[in-house]
């Protein structure tokens, strides 16, 4: 498998794993994509034009995830003042 | 003060509601694989507080049976639902136009494209007729390249078409879906108000929050909470769906050959502003983004047809007349993809010859031939032109597939989160909180890198354009 393939398969398993908040595998993902800048990634045409449409993919998901997150955050916010007020 | 009736009192009371949050228990274990069922919790209460003896009780231990799904969470999981089955359905549609035009995504070469290698044929011909003018079975070759270019240019048209009419029948047949639905709910809504507050109408309302789900694959929602547990339910727009206990129907009508939207109380055409659900990319696909595809489409046709009749005209056929149209068009671009069609069955009647050169020159045949390279449409020549519309399509077509892969995992985020937080503990929330950020960092950086990687990996390539 080459090292363009390689990082397409991450970018899909990390897309699957936010999905779905796995924060373990997504830790050892981010692990895995350090090693892997560490070598030189050649991508084709094709190639390049998949992995940009798998990292658009994932910016759009990550948008989305910080605003949900926010909401959590501001529900969380409100549940515990509201066990304080009682 | 307190006596002895009170202490029995307040024994019974705690054993009813002990009963009572056993029974919400034994409902959830019960209930677990029930589709749209919403876990309860026991929510205890304690009421007013007497002394006996100096020693302080509470007169009652209630307990109530309280739906824990998060109504906030909910109603972004129905929203995302909206978003993501319009997203859906827009790139349902657009796949089926790249189809047409014979498009993969990893195939965009016009020339391999059926109407752009009938374009080259045609002119290929043209140029193969100068240096023959007077061979017929050149001659022959050209109008056959002719009827060929035509018939590409008719078929996709066709079918762009049908692809239109396909999405005008969908459209027809989710307002159907929408209507069924909506008299569903308007009914439960009928129901658990007469049961609110004094009864608990959890398992309608499961039903009621089942439906509202489905009903957003359809369209896109507005939802309002009245009082004694009813909801309203408008579109995007502001149409009311439900109101209470009544539902108001959308209807459909065609106008100008296509299929409107009336809904409302006073059934308005809400067509253009409908979005969300499978409806709102059904129309977005019909009314926004084919009609570009079509009209660029009859843009060419028309524009390589004209071009191609007035040089015709200007030169002399091959019985020394003057040259007369080859195409048949309509008076404007519009449809002329669709009504392009090739005047004569005579090879004679291309006029090879320019005037002055009697009908064996081949002055025309070149000029006839050069329009290829001519900009002719849109300050492009036709194959400049026909393959922007092709990457146009494939663009549009990609844009959606990654949009809807997007949406698609923020629904599975959304309903995992909802999933996971309806009625648990604050703690239980705080931890999940903590994961869910973990996450988002872990993520974040993932992006992060792949980001600098895919910078100087696609300037490293061999081939860098990525377009």
């Amino acid at each position: 498998m080459t090292t363009d393939h390689v990082l397409m398969d991450l970018l899909d398993e990390t897309i699957a794993a936010l999905a779905l908040m796995d924060a373990e595998k997504l830790e050892a993902l981010g692990e895995r994509i350090e090693l892997l800048s560490q070598v030189n990634v050649v991508c084709g045409r094709d190639d390049g034009k998949n992995a940009l449409a798998k990292k658009r993919v994932l910016e759009i998901l990550l948008e989305n995830s910080e605003s949900n997150l926010r909401l959590l955050e501001r529900l969380y916010e409100r549940g515990t003042t509201v066990q304080w007020e009682h | 003060m307190g006596t002895l009736t009170s202490l029995v009192d307040m024994s019974r009371s705690a054993m009813q509601a002990d009963q009572m949050a056993l029974d919400i228990t034994s409902s959830n274990v019960s209930n677990q694989n029930t589709v749209g069922y919403t876990r309860e919790v026991a929510t205890w209460q304690s009421s007013d507080l007497v002394t006996i003896n100096g020693n302080t009780y509470s007169t009652e231990g209630g307990v109530t049976a309280v739906s824990q799904r998060d109504r906030v969470l909910e109603q972004r999981v129905q929203t995302q639902t909206q978003t993501q089955a319009q997203s859906g359905a827009l790139e349902a549609a657009l796949e089926q136009v790249q189809n047409i035009f014979g498009l993969t995504s990893t195939s965009t070469s016009a020339v391999t494209t059926d109407i752009g290698s009938a374009m080259s044929s045609f002119f290929s011909s043209l140029s193969t007729l100068e240096g023959d003018p007077s061979d017929a079975s050149i001659r022959q070759s050209v109008i056959a390249a002719a009827q060929t270019l035509v018939g590409a240019f008719n078929s996709a048209s066709n079918q762009l078409a049908q692809v239109s009419s396909n999405l005008d029948q969908q459209a027809g047949s989710i307002v159907d879906q929408v209507n069924t639905l909506t008299a569903t709910i308007a009914s439960l809504n009928q129901q658990i108000t007469s049961m609110s507050p004094n009864q608990d109408a959890g398992a309608l309302e499961d039903q009621r929050q089942v439906a509202i789900a489905q009903l957003s694959q359809y369209v896109g929602l507005n939802q309002i909470s009245t009082e004694n547990n009813g909801i309203t339910l408008t579109t995007s727009n502001g149409a009311v769906l439900v109101a209470g206990d009544q539902s108001y129907g959308m209807t459909t009508a065609q106008v100008s050959g296509v299929t409107h939207i009336f809904g409302g109380t006073n059934a308005e055409d809400v067509t253009s502003s409908l979005s969300g659900g499978s409806l709102g990319g059904v129309l977005q696909a019909r009314d926004q983004e084919l009609p570009v595809f079509v009209s660029t489409l009859d843009s060419l046709a028309y524009a390589v047809g004209t071009q191609v009749n007035q040089q015709n005209e200007q030169g002399i056929d091959g019985n020394g007349n003057s040259g007369q149209a080859i195409f048949t068009l309509p008076g404007s671009s519009g449809g002329a993809a669709g009504l392009i069609a090739v005047a004569t069955t005579d090879p004679q009647a291309i006029a090879a010859a320019a005037m002055g050169e009697g009908s064996t020159g081949n002055g025309n045949a070149t000029l006839l031939a050069g329009i290829s390279t001519t900009s002719i449409v849109g300050g492009e020549t036709a194959s400049s032109y026909y393959a922007s519309l092709l990457a146009q399509i494939g663009n549009a077509t990609a844009g959606a597939t990654t949009d809807n892969a997007a949406q698609q995992a923020t629904l599975t985020q959304l309903t995992t989160q909802r999933d996971s937080l309806s009625g648990v503990s604050l703690d239980d929330e705080a931890a999940n909180l903590t994961q869910y950020q973990r996450s988002y960092q872990a993520a974040a950086k993932v992006f992060s890198v792949a980001d600098q990687i895919m910078a100087s990996a696609l300037n490293l390539g061999v081939e860098t354009t990525v377009s």
